[in-house]
């Protein structure tokens, strides 16, 4: 079940199209190459959602519920 | 191989259970049937791990989630989700992989041996959509809208579904404490069938809590498809044997979609892959 290395590599032949990205960057040939800038992005909004949430007082919320014994969540209350 | 894929497994579950003792390591919690009540619980915990277990020193994000979307003066966690958006965005799933103490609860469960292991339940496919309902209702409507006079919202995921809070804070706590063994009722016994259920599904199915029910599951794999790290398929080296995807115990198909929704990041694939083209 295995084929030539060489079949279907983009740029393979000098003059064809995607051969300087080939020529460029080799070991990514064939490989999906992506931008790592969305998650970036959203890790950024993260982090300033969390500052936002803390700033505005959410964090004492968190802690009062967690170190109170939640009935709801033990199946009692 | 196979002792080196066996090995490799093996890894990875000594990780899960590190994180777990280390995020519940309030010992003195178990021995006087208490909880920690200091600052660390501040802070949330990547996985589902109940903030009323003896042991946790964090909080559980999902039900965090649930506290500040049902109080009388805030309708939206940024903070929480803040959190949620940070750790998905920069890599998916993997604390369902790796730091989520009940799914490995699940695994542990699923490596009992049982003559009819059941690879895909019927209706599978729309089963995984049940998660994001849950999430959706239990999670954040009901909360943010059933609310008692002082406009103060439950936490009804935790109440009525999570068999997390039932195994990690319901049994020991009532275990240790005599004042509650006397207040268990109907809530407490339908917790415990559904815990019981979970147990039991857990030995035929891998993960099936994971896969159908656990809403923090639910926010993380929406970021599977963009988060900093995440896997690629080398389509030039692939030789489609379809190691990959037996491999998968998610049912992914890493070939069709290395970073679909359900990959829980295990890295199963990668180690199952003979030509190495999975990074």
């Amino acid at each position: 079940m295995s084929r030539p290395k060489s079949a279907g590599r983009r740029g393979s032949v000098p003059g064809q199209g995607s051969n300087v990205q080939a020529a460029i960057r080799p070991k990514d040939a064939g490989r999906q190459v992506s931008r790592p800038w969305p998650g970036i992005g959203l890790a950024a909004l993260g982090a300033l959602f969390m500052a936002f949430g803390i700033y505005r007082g959410e964090m004492p919320i968190v802690l009062q519920k967690a170190i109170n014994i939640c009935m709801e969540c033990i199946g009692i209350g | 191989m196979d002792k080196k894929k066996h090995i490799n497994g093996w890894k990875r579950h000594g990780m899960q259970a590190l994180w777990a003792l280390l995020t519940n390591s309030y010992l003195i919690g178990f021995a006087q049937g208490k909880i920690y009540r200091g600052k660390l619980k501040n802070l949330c915990v990547p996985g589902l791990n109940c903030y009323s277990c003896p042991g946790a020193l964090g909080s559980c994000p999902i039900g965090a989630m649930q506290a500040v979307i049902g109080s009388w003066n805030f309708k939206f966690a940024f903070y929480v989700a803040g959190f949620l958006v940070f750790l998905g965005a920069l890599m998916g799933r993997f604390a369902c992989g790796w730091l989520c103490p009940f799914g490995l609860i699940q695994e542990l469960l699923h490596k009992i041996p049982f003559p009819r292991k059941v690879r895909a339940v019927p209706g599978d496919k729309l089963l995984r959509k049940l998660k994001y309902l849950i999430l959706l209702v239990f999670v954040i409507l009901l909360p943010m809208f059933l609310v008692d006079v002082i406009g103060q919202g439950a936490p009804y995921f935790c109440k009525l579904l999570c068999p997390a809070g039932t195994l990690e804070g319901g049994i020991p706590l009532v275990l240790l404490n005599r004042s509650m063994r006397g207040a268990i009722g109907w809530l407490y016994a339908w917790k415990n069938l559904l815990l019981a259920a979970t147990v039991i599904l857990s030995i035929l199915v891998y993960r099936p809590f994971c896969k159908y029910i656990c809403p923090l599951g639910a926010v993380y794999s929406v970021f599977n498809p963009i988060s900093v790290f995440r896997y690629r398929v080398d389509k030039e080296a692939c030789i489609s044997c379809g190691a990959c995807a037996k491999a998968c115990q998610m049912q992914v198909d890493p070939v069709q979609n290395a970073n679909h929704p359900e990959c829980i990041r295990c890295g199963e694939c990668k180690k199952a892959c003979p030509v190495k083209a999975i990074h």
